[in-house]
């Protein structure tokens, strides 16, 4: 043991207290003149019995020198021995051991190379000085300098992809060469859990880890995004590209119920949103798949559990650290944009579509007007000479347009910039630390016209960690985020979509064309141009010149804190106590303002409507009315835990063990105000309201709590056999009394049979083997709040019985079954960990069955007679089988005499569900049937498309069409017919259906058992999720790539979808992608993919296999290349410029047909898929720390 | 150390001994809950609101319940006969779940402890028990009855076969006597809200529908014991003799009578009724609903009879007598009489019920107005029902605010010597107690008992019988003109058994030459058409109506509107005799009316659900 004077005594009083020892507290009396140090030691031997070992040549012991103490320590006698000699000593009772000390270390300058396994060296590794600001980036060669560094010191070497290494140099090794170990030392590697942690080779249950470095290199706005295809049970389903990022849907091994049923995520053990969280900040995040891991959580995780962890300030003396990291981005959508936009082709084609539907011209244009389309269509940009808007020489308008006009160049923004700043501190001591970050992001959205759309979000978090007495520990974590959204557009959509790009998106998709313009050439804006209509057009009457008006403003602010508050208590050894608390607030406004649309010109009565919208005059139909509407929402949310955790070995013996209680509460208010009229146009308050006008006043509040008992006990022999048992007994107040608490167990265990002695002699090769199996059972509680109350609830009416006021009524709410109950989740894991080649090689594979029993849905039909809905009841059950696998490989090679280490890794994961119970006893196909696979798709088989009308007619002659064909049957006369082009479709159930003297194509009696001519066509849920990473570092340079996809997905395109469908949708498009129209039927192309041109076919046609869509795709989901500059200064410690694109590229078979509509959003619309864009980000960014 | 541990432990148990079930009750915060509710006045009030809302029609419906007395643009499922066991008509879960309501009222109620509240808004829910179930016998016959609520479990009840409609009506008349027992006088909110005597007026019109239907489709009596033990024979004269007596006792109580004054001078108090924009306090207005401009609480019945055009038929027309109180047969080439000498000395409330020749078409106070033509945009033949018509503000889509009376006091003297008339009683002095009011009011002669059965009404009413039969018929004329397009006519035709007319192939007569030539064809008739020409059918020396057949003549008189210009074979209208004759409307509708059609099906998913239990209305299987 090596110690100095200066640390002598406090160390020394330790160890007195400690070992009793009575040596430093004797009292020496010496006095000698001018005698040498060796006749001093033996005078001290003879006088007190002290023998003093000198264990170095370097110690003098012929200097001549005096010593005089009285009533002395006998450490005070030793100093005046050895005086001025660098010597220190060691004191144990009567022994003491004497060692020559190197003078004290002047700070000195310290180099060194670093090199990889194989001796290579390595460029680009950050070495800091632990504690310090000193640090250095090495250089091609691997080589560095560090000065005025103080021994001992430990250095912390840090290399992209690797963890950090810490080495301890004492100042004497001289030219040190730091050894860069392969960092996936997965040992040691700490998994968190619930309430815990577990080391990685003692988890039995089946969790993943999404490190959250991966997470933060890449340059995503949200947790939720970033998650996608990181681990192979995930499936996120965006709702939309939407910049608010407010909707996603997440699932972890696919769909739990068919009720709702959606991972917990907890953010630092605290209920939160994915949404929410700065991936900056995230430490790592575990996915908790398996009963066994999630048991812990009981009734909310029967869905599984994403666990967020953020990052903490560091623990030790020295100077803070600050990264920042920005960006600059640019947004535009991963699909095509292509729509006609020649006004000519564009009447044509829809002219052909519609007269065989209707028998008349979709758009009433006369052949001169026509020809001056023709004269037009290589106009991009109006040419002087040929303008788009000419007076009409007919005079039954005023104007008359023949423009080459691109709408959506015109509504939608191409590119869409972002950017981000971010930045954090960290540092500390050995009693507190801290970790400080904030956030600031700006993104813009898609709407080029009308008010401002783009989202400002700023994020905070500070958390802090103290030590308060040795076993009391405080910590706290604060979270603050805003987000304010503002759009334009108006809130009749919103309301009624939930969502207000959806409506609005869907609503440009029809009834405008490139021939017409949104401003007539006096500046007035468009309206009811009079050979057109479209009662839905945003632009058009309706919802008249919405994006021409920027008074139509909405905003969503969002406001969410998360306060924690937390005491460890170290109470024995291995043994401490965790007691938390946390608020939770959100706070959301948003507020809504319409404004009817000033100066139009309705062209088709020749009107003019001026004035502002208060003033009257205006063009306003129906919807688009002055009013202004806020709706204020909060959450108030208080959790706490409190639980004992003991971890401790007896010999090979290792036992954990957790038991502790949750309590949550939350309750949430909202509140709508809906105010008709203001009294100004530019500011927005309800007490603006003009007169009276309060036309809505809404309160409703709702809360709910509950209370949970946990536990879980591990034990492992010699981390080679591994059990764990866990549980939780959970009470909601979502249930009534009898029914409220329910216990949910589960139990899990490993053998890690590599550390068998029988493996030593593979070992060398296949390094680890791991088995895991675990079994257990979850609820799900996932009903509203107050779903077993009878309600009274009270409406007004249009009904008075005074005159002076309209009566309002009380009813009761539907009555619910009175022994419902939690749903219940048994699921069935067995895992498999393999390591080979030293852990160069790694296999996770996990195969389950998990089974939902008594879900809550209908249970049998009751009579009309009853007067209400039949209650639901826990009455159904369903099963989902499936697997996860990753593979990674990671290793280094010599390239270009440098060295280059690279990993890659893929995983791929599947599972499919079916519903094993359902009170369906007739099996109709339009409810769950026992059997049914969730996500399956019903539909016809066409042959082709007929080849002759004779070959039609003939068809027709033996079929009767009028289910399948009922589209083409409808269509005006001649065309009212099967003809050539058209879809044949195949009987498949023989005679058993006949209609009129024909075999009917039709759906039978739409039952499993007669589902007539339809069959199981597809699947829309996405199977066979895979994922490719690859990264590699070279020479400061790194460079990674991620690629996913879905191995088979189907998509039967909406009705609505005109995206996909075109003029077949509806017959006057907005949008008709530019590669249909090659895509048809036609006459001169028999062999064409669409059917014979039919505007509106697809609004009363039949789902059939010809259409489907096969939604598999491989995309480039991110790349990343990076570069770290090698500075020489201490004062930046890491400097990388970056470049990351996000979604590049995807390959998909529906792109042969329809490149305007992404395969990942395809498949989640309810608004004919006519959806925000999804997005495709190219970022330039810098990342730098101090 | 020992500090911590006990910290822990009081926690630990604090937390342990609030876990008590109470402790994780939250109950819902902004709506209320049966446990507390139904305790005051208030809330009894808000609860029994819903029944007036849900249980009866607004005044835009009564226009779509037609007969054969009118018609419209489109003709109803029944005239059309394309009813069928899959639709669902009121045997829906919905209209079961105001049942429900009711019956929740009367497991609740005893929550308030003021028995007088309490006993006044029984009264409301069993009179609206009563008229669920009247309907749904006028729909169904038999019916099952539940005077609780039932429990989903509860399999006996929720699959138990019909009832018999004898005992249901028996029910039902129970019902509105515990609610005329139990429902004040008067309400503050006057007729707007339902009092005895509009309980006793309902059970008039249910139990002379009850007995009357039993009379003509010769349903067997039933026994009933009653609470007491003794037995009721439920006969068709027991239903009669109970309507008789329910309108008497309104009658009797002298709280009402016919509304004689108008509003303005320019027209007779029958025609103001309909268009009074406050029936509060009107002596006929025995239950009604208020409309509002202000609460923006309108209807959109004169909206619907322009819309629709709906039109009365030349049948329906013949049922007036002329002014002098003789039948329109009597009346020289009446048959072939035009448009406007059709209109000529006749029962003052015709012109007061369809737009006469140089009437206004609306009511316009000041009388300023041009006179207005009868209008072939406003009607399909000719006959346009002014019934109800206000002044041209309210002719667009629901901004109808004139009220409109559930039930006034004409029906329930119409119900009296209708009941009396089937009984065979009907003496000179209740005529004079009865019809001989309305006839007053009109300003027709009075009705002098007849005997001898008047031989149109006999050819439009074939099945009517009795040993007042003239009484009878004379008794039916009165009702038809007097509650034209009121919502009675349908149910009438059914409960007297005289569902052919109903359909447009029914309208033709069964006699080959029937007294009245309209009905020697099919279709609905209109007004009579010499032959195509021009036509100045208001006599105010300007041609205002074009018939033609083939191509538009060539030059047209410039005062005949577009809307008048009458192409033969075009809008299903058509001439009965070809080239000329009765504006006919769907003559080719060839609809069968069997005795099926007097009832409802039961919708078949029900019959379907019940596995037997529930059977089938006959010839809906």
């Amino acid at each position: 043991m090596l110690t100095q004077k200066s640390f002598f005594k406090p160390l020394l009083l330790t160890f007195a207290a400690l070992m009793l020892c009575i040596g430093a507290n004797a009292q020496v009396n010496l006095s000698l003149k001018n005698v040498k140090v060796s006749d001093a030691i033996t005078a001290l031997n003879r006088a007190y019995g002290y023998s003093v070992s000198v264990n170095s040549d370097d110690v003098d012991l012929n200097k001549v020198i005096s010593v005089n103490a009285s009533r002395a320590s006998i450490s005070d006698v030793l100093d005046q021995i050895f005086a001025g000699q660098q010597v220190s000593y060691f004191i144990d009772g009567k022994s003491i051991s004497v060692s020559k000390v190197e003078p004290k270390a002047k700070p000195a300058q310290l180099t060194g190379v670093v090199v990889d396994e194989n001796g290579e060296p390595l460029m680009g590794a950050g070495i800091l000085v632990k504690g310090t600001g000193t640090g250095f980036i090495s250089g091609p060669d691997g080589s560095f300098a560090l000065r005025d560094v103080i021994f001992p010191a430990t250095l912390v070497v840090s290399f992209i992809g690797y963890s950090d290494q810490e080495i301890t140099v004492n100042g004497n090794e001289g030219h040190i060469k730091v050894v860069f170990k392969d960092s996936m030392n997965l040992l040691d590697e700490v998994v968190v859990v619930g309430y815990g942690t577990q080391k990685r080779v003692n988890v039995t249950g089946a969790v993943s880890v999404i490190d959250g470095t991966t997470l933060s290199q890449r340059p995503v706005t949200n947790t939720a995004m970033a998650i996608q295809g990181a681990d192979p049970s995930i499936i996120i389903t965006t709702g939309n590209g939407s910049i608010e990022s407010s909707e996603y849907s997440m699932s972890v091994r696919g769909k739990v119920s068919l009720n709702s049923g959606s991972p917990l995520v907890l953010v630092d053990g605290v209920e939160g949103s994915l949404t929410l969280v700065n991936p900056n900040d995230i430490e790592s995040i575990s996915v908790l798949k398996d009963a066994s891991a999630c048991a812990i959580y009981g009734a909310k995780a029967s869905a599984g559990v994403i666990l967020v962890n953020t990052k903490s300030g560091v623990g030790e003396e020295g100077k803070a650290s600050i990264n920042y990291n920005g960006r600059y981005s640019i947004s535009s959508n991963t699909t095509s944009t292509n729509f006609m936009t020649t006004a000519y082709d564009y009447i044509m084609l829809t002219n052909s579509f519609n007269q065989v539907f209707q028998g008349n011209d979709a758009w009433t244009y006369t052949e001169e007007q026509i020809q001056m389309m023709y004269d037009r269509r290589n106009d991009v940009t109006e040419n002087p000479e040929r303008p788009w808007v000419i007076p009409d020489t007919t005079n039954t308008y005023t104007y008359l347009y023949l423009g080459n006009f691109d709408w959506y160049g015109w509504l939608f923004k191409r590119t869409r910039p972002e950017t981000e700043h971010n930045v954090s501190i960290k540092g500390g001591t050995k009693k507190m630390n801290y970790y400080v970050s904030g956030r600031y992001l700006y993104r813009e959205g898609l709407f080029n016209q009308g008010a401002a759309d783009n989202v400002n979000n700023f994020s905070f978090r500070a958390k802090l960690n103290a030590e308060i007495t040795p076993w009391l520990h405080y910590s706290n974590n604060l979270a603050y985020e805003r987000s304010n959204y503002q759009y334009g557009g108006f809130w009749e959509q919103d309301g009624q979509a939930g969502l207000v790009e959806q409506g609005i998106l869907w609503n440009t998709t029809q009834n405008v064309g490139p021939f017409y313009v949104p401003y007539n050439p006096d500046g007035t804006v468009n309206i009811q141009p009079g050979f057109m209509y479209g009662a839905t057009s945003p632009l058009f009457s309706g919802r008249g010149g919405v994006w021409t008006n920027d008074g139509n403003k909405n905003a969503r602010i969002k406001n969410a804190l998360t306060l924690t508050n937390r005491l460890t208590f170290s109470i024995a050894k291995g043994l401490k106590f965790v007691a938390d608390y946390t608020y939770r607030r959100n706070d959301n406004v948003n507020t809504y303002r319409s404004l009817p649309t000033p100066n139009c010109y309705d062209n088709a009565n020749k009107r003019m409507y001026v004035g502002n919208g208060l003033t009257g005059g205006y063009f306003s139909n129906g919807s688009v009315n002055d009013f202004y509407r806020e709706v204020r929402y909060y959450q108030d949310g208080h959790v706490a835990n409190g639980y004992f955790a003991y971890d401790g070995t007896f010999g090979k013996h290792n036992v954990a063990a957790t038991l502790g209680a949750n309590f949550d509460d939350y309750r949430s208010s909202n509140v709508t105000v809906h105010q008709k009229g203001s009294l100004s146009d530019a500011l927005a308050y309800l007490n603006l309201a003009s007169a009276t006008e309060i036309s809505t006043l809404n309160e409703s509040n709702s809360a709910y709590r509950t209370l949970g008992f946990f536990g879980r006990l591990n034990y492992n022999y010699a981390e080679k056999y591994l059990f764990e048992v866990s549980g939780r007994y959970d009470g909601t107040s979502r249930f009534p009394k009898n029914h409220r608490w329910g216990f949910f167990p589960s139990v899990s265990a490993g053998w890690r049979i590599s550390e068998e002695p029988f493996w030593a002699p593979i070992s060398g090769v296949w390094n680890k083997a791991k088995l895991r199996l675990s079994y257990g059972t979850l609820g799900n509680q996932q009903v509203s709040n107050y779903y077993y109350f009878d309600t009274i609830s009270l409406d007004k009416l249009t009904y008075t019985f005074n005159g002076t006021d309209a009566a309002q009524r009380a009813t009761m709410s539907s009555p619910v079954s009175s022994s419902l109950t939690w749903e219940t989740v048994i699921s069935y894991n067995v895992g498999l960990d393999l390591g080979f080649f030293k852990d160069r090689l790694n296999i996770v594979a996990d195969a389950y069955i998990r089974d939902t029993k008594d879900m809550l849905t209908k249970a049998m039909t009751l009579p009309n007679v009853y007067g209400v809905s039949a209650p639901k009841e826990n009455a159904a059950d369903l099963r989902t089988k499936g697997y996860e696998i990753t593979v990674s490989w990671h290793d280094a090679k010599k390239v270009g005499g440098k060295p280059l280490h690279y990993g890659i890794s893929a995983s791929l994961g599947d599972n499919i569900t079916k519903i094993t119970k359902f009170n369906n006893p007739t099996n109709l196909l339009t409810d769950n049937y026992v059997g049914k696979t969730l996500g399956e798709i019903w539909g016809y088989h066409v042959i082709g498309l007929f080849e002759s009308d004779e070959a039609a007619a003939q068809w027709a002659e033996q079929y009767d069409l009028s289910v399948v064909n009922k589209a083409e049957l409808a269509c005006k006369a001649p065309y009212n017919m099967v003809m050539a082009g058209d879809m044949q479709f195949e009987n498949l159930d023989g005679d058993t259906h006949m209609k009129d003297g024909k075999i009917a194509i039709n759906t039978g009696s739409n039952t499993l058992d007669d589902p007539g001519d339809r069959r199981v066509i597809g699947n829309s849920l996405p199977r066979y999720r895979y994922s490719f990473k690859g990264d590699l570092a070279w020479n400061g340079i790194d460079f990674s790539v991620f690629f996913q996809g879905v191995g088979k997905c189907d998509w039967y395109p909406d009705a609505n979808c005109v995206y996909f469908w075109g003029p077949y949708s509806y017959r006057r498009p907005t949008f008709i992608p530019t590669s249909l129209q090659d895509n048809c039927w036609t006459e001169d192309n028999p062999s064409g993919y669409f059917p014979r041109q039919r505007a509106q076919l697809v609004k009363n046609s039949v789902v059939n296999d010809r259409y489907l869509q096969s939604a598999a795709y491989l995309r480039l989901k991110n790349l990343t290349l990076g570069y770290s500059i090698p500075f020489k200064t201490k004062a930046i410690q890491k400097c990388r410029l970056y470049f990351s694109g996000e979604n590049l590229f995807y390959l998909s078979p529906m792109k042969k047909y329809c490149d305007t509509v992404d395969p990942e959003v395809a498949t989640t619309s309810a608004y004919g898929d006519c959806l925000y864009p999804y997005a495709k980000t190219i970022t330039f960014g810098v990342d730098i720390t101090f | 150390m020992k500090n911590i541990f006990k910290v822990v432990m009081i926690s630990a148990a604090v937390l342990t001994m609030t876990a008590c079930e109470d402790f994780l009750t939250k109950t819902p915060e902004t709506s209320l809950s049966p446990a507390s509710f139904f305790s005051s006045e208030k809330e009894l009030e808000l609860w029994t609101n819903y029944e007036y809302t849900t249980l009866l029609d607004d005044a835009t419906d009564y226009a779509e319940i037609k007969g054969d007395d009118y018609i419209g643009r489109s003709l109803s499922a029944i005239q059309k006969g394309t009813r069928t066991n899959a639709t669902t008509g009121l045997w829906s879960q919905s209209h079961w779940g105001y049942l429900r309501h009711i019956n929740q009222f009367f497991e609740n109620c005893s929550n308030c402890k003021n028995e007088e509240v309490r006993t006044k808004f029984e009264g409301v829910e069993h009179f609206f028990r009563a008229l669920f179930y009247y309907q749904m016998v006028q729909y169904y016959g038999d019916v099952p009855y539940y005077d609780s609520v039932v429990g989903s479990a509860d399999e006996d009840a929720l699959f138990r076969a019909r009832d018999s409609r004898g005992f249901v009506m028996k029910k039902v008349l129970e019902d509105l006597d515990l609610a005329a027992k139990k429902l004040p006088d008067s309400w503050s909110d006057g007729c707007f809200r339902i009092n005895k005597y509009g309980a006793m007026a309902l059970k008039s019109r249910a139990a002379l529908f009850e007995g009357t239907f039993r009379k003509y489709h010769n349903v067997a009596d039933e026994q009933y014991t009653e609470a007491d033990g003794t037995v009721t024979t439920l006969s068709s004269e027991w239903f009669l003799r109970q309507a008789a007596d329910a309108a008497q006792s309104v009658m009797s109580s002298g709280k009402y009578s016919l509304y004689t004054s108008s509003s303005n001078p320019n027209w007779k108090a029958y025609r103001d009724f309909f268009q009074l924009e406050d029936l509060k306090g009107n002596p006929e207005a025995i239950f009604a609903k208020h409309y509002d401009v202000t609460l923006a609480i309108r209807h959109g019945l004169q909206f619907d009879l322009k819309n629709e055009t709906y039109s009365a038929t030349r049948r329906f027309v013949n049922h007036y007598l002329c002014s002098d109180g003789k039948p329109i047969q009597d009346r020289e080439g009446w048959a072939t009489e035009q448009y406007y000498e059709q209109f000529q000395r006749r029962d003052p409330r015709m012109a007061q019920t369809l737009h006469a020749p140089g009437h206004f078409g609306y009511l316009d106070p000041e009388m300023k107005g041009a006179v207005e033509i009868t209008d072939f945009a406003r009607t399909l033949n000719g006959y346009r029902v002014i019934k109800g018509v206000s002044d041209g503000s309210h002719e667009n889509a629901t901004t109808s605010t004139t009220d409109w009376a559930y039930i006034r006091y004409a029906e329930v003297l119409l119900n009296y010597a209708e009941a009396y008339a089937e009984l065979g009683e009907l003496t000179q002095g209740m005529i004079d107690k009865s019809i001989k009011l309305l006839r007053d009011r009109a300003g027709m002669p009075n009705l002098t008992l007849p005997t001898t059965p008047d031989p149109l009404m006999a050819e439009y009413y074939p099945n009517a019988n009795g040993t007042q039969l003239a009484a009878i018929l004379e008794v039916r004329r009165e009702r038809v003109v007097e509650l034209f397009a009121e919502g009675f006519h349908l149910w009438d035709m059914i409960r007297w058994k005289e569902g052919g007319p109903l359909t447009a192939a029914g309208n033709k007569s069964a006699s080959a030459t029937p007294l009245d030539p309209a009905c020697s064809t099919p279709g609905y008739k209109g007004i009579y058409i010499p032959g195509p020409g021009e036509y100045d059918t208001d006599h105010d020396g300007k041609k205002d109506l074009l018939v033609y057949i083939g191509t538009a003549p060539s030059s047209v008189s410039s005062s005949i509107p577009t809307t008048n210009r009458i192409k033969v074979g075009e809008n299903s209208l058509t001439l009965s005799e070809g080239d000329h004759g009765y504006i006919t409307r769907d003559a080719a509708e060839d609809y069968v009316w069997t005795d099926r059609d007097y009832l409802y099906p039961v919708p078949l998913e029900q019959i379907q659900a019940y596995d037997g239990k529930l059977t089938q209305n006959p010839g809906w299987e």
